[in-house]
């Protein structure tokens, strides 16, 4: 199984103590400052074994990227953990609904995250009997579900940008 | 920024104390740094009433403040976001001064 994490996080010293953190516990780290570097991995590179999301990133924030992410048909079934300075419910709420794994509000030295990473990250034999039982609809769940086609991870108007500029 | 080793006598119990791992000591020095620039371009962006830079500073301090332990900058930098939604400037100015001052005296002890 994958051990590498996709950590999108704009603020620079928190995504540092994330990445050694990470790295003590095993973990390879891919790091994406901004939406956008985050849409130009998950594009080009293999997925990873789960996806960190800051909810407050430049361009494209976490609830739009998690929304791309599940519909993508080679990322949706990924875990995703929202990361947040704040605890406010409807923030939560709203992750949970829209297909997030977790929501870990940011702590020090990140005790509740590595808890939640090792709950999610169990080995493979131990996931494939998670997948099949009675248990895989909550938020919790790995999602298997894939779309036929393959939406664009783009921001919506990004496209017509683009057209613009080749034009 | 005082920091002091598990093994040496703080130098100044007077002053506020904050105690991190050991491991991320050697991510201290650049955290400290960027806290202090900080306050100066939120303390620029108000002169200058750009209550958005303000806000957006103020939301990566009070997480990366809560990620290495430093709960009152994380509880200033809450201060300084909300007051920023709210165009306060005589709030955001006092927090200003406040975190400036904190981060000047916090003195940090490394844990093991």
């Amino acid at each position: 199984m994958s051990r590498t994490i996709l950590c999108v996080e704009d603020e620079q010293d928190t995504g540092d103590l994330l990445q050694t953190i990470l790295e003590r516990e095993g973990y390879h780290v891919v790091r994406a400052s901004d939406g956008r570097q985050a849409i130009c991995l998950i594009e080009t590179m293999q997925p990873p074994a789960l996806i960190l999301l800051d909810l407050v990133v430049p361009y494209v924030n976490g609830f739009e990227l998690l929304t791309g992410l599940r519909a993508n048909p080679d990322w949706g079934h990924l875990p995703i953990v929202m990361l947040s300075a704040d605890s406010y419910g409807p923030d939560i709420q709203r992750a949970l609904n829209n297909g997030a794994t977790a929501y870990v509000v940011k702590q020090p030295g990140f005790q509740e995250l590595i808890q939640t990473l090792n709950r999610i990250l169990v080995p493979a034999s131990t996931a494939k009997q998670t997948l099949a039982g009675p248990t895989g609809s909550g938020p919790d769940a790995l999602r298997v579900k894939r779309p036929r086609q393959r939406p664009s991870m783009r921001p919506p108007g990004a496209r017509a940008q683009n057209r613009k500029k080749a034009a | 920024m005082n920091q002091t080793s598990p093994d040496q006598p703080i130098a100044h119990p007077d002053l506020p104390i904050v105690h991190v791992e050991q491991d991320f000591e050697p991510l201290l020095p650049k955290f400290m740094t960027n806290r202090k620039k900080e306050v100066v371009t939120m303390r620029e962006a108000l002169a200058r009433q750009d209550f958005d830079t303000v806000r957006t500073i103020a939301h990566g301090m009070k997480g990366a403040g809560g990620s290495y332990g430093f709960d009152l900058v994380t509880a200033m930098a809450a201060t300084i976001e909300q007051a920023a939604k709210t165009a306060t400037t005589t709030t955001i100015a006092t927090e200003l001064e406040l975190l400036g001052t904190y981060l000047d005296r916090v003195q940090v002890v490394f844990d093991e």
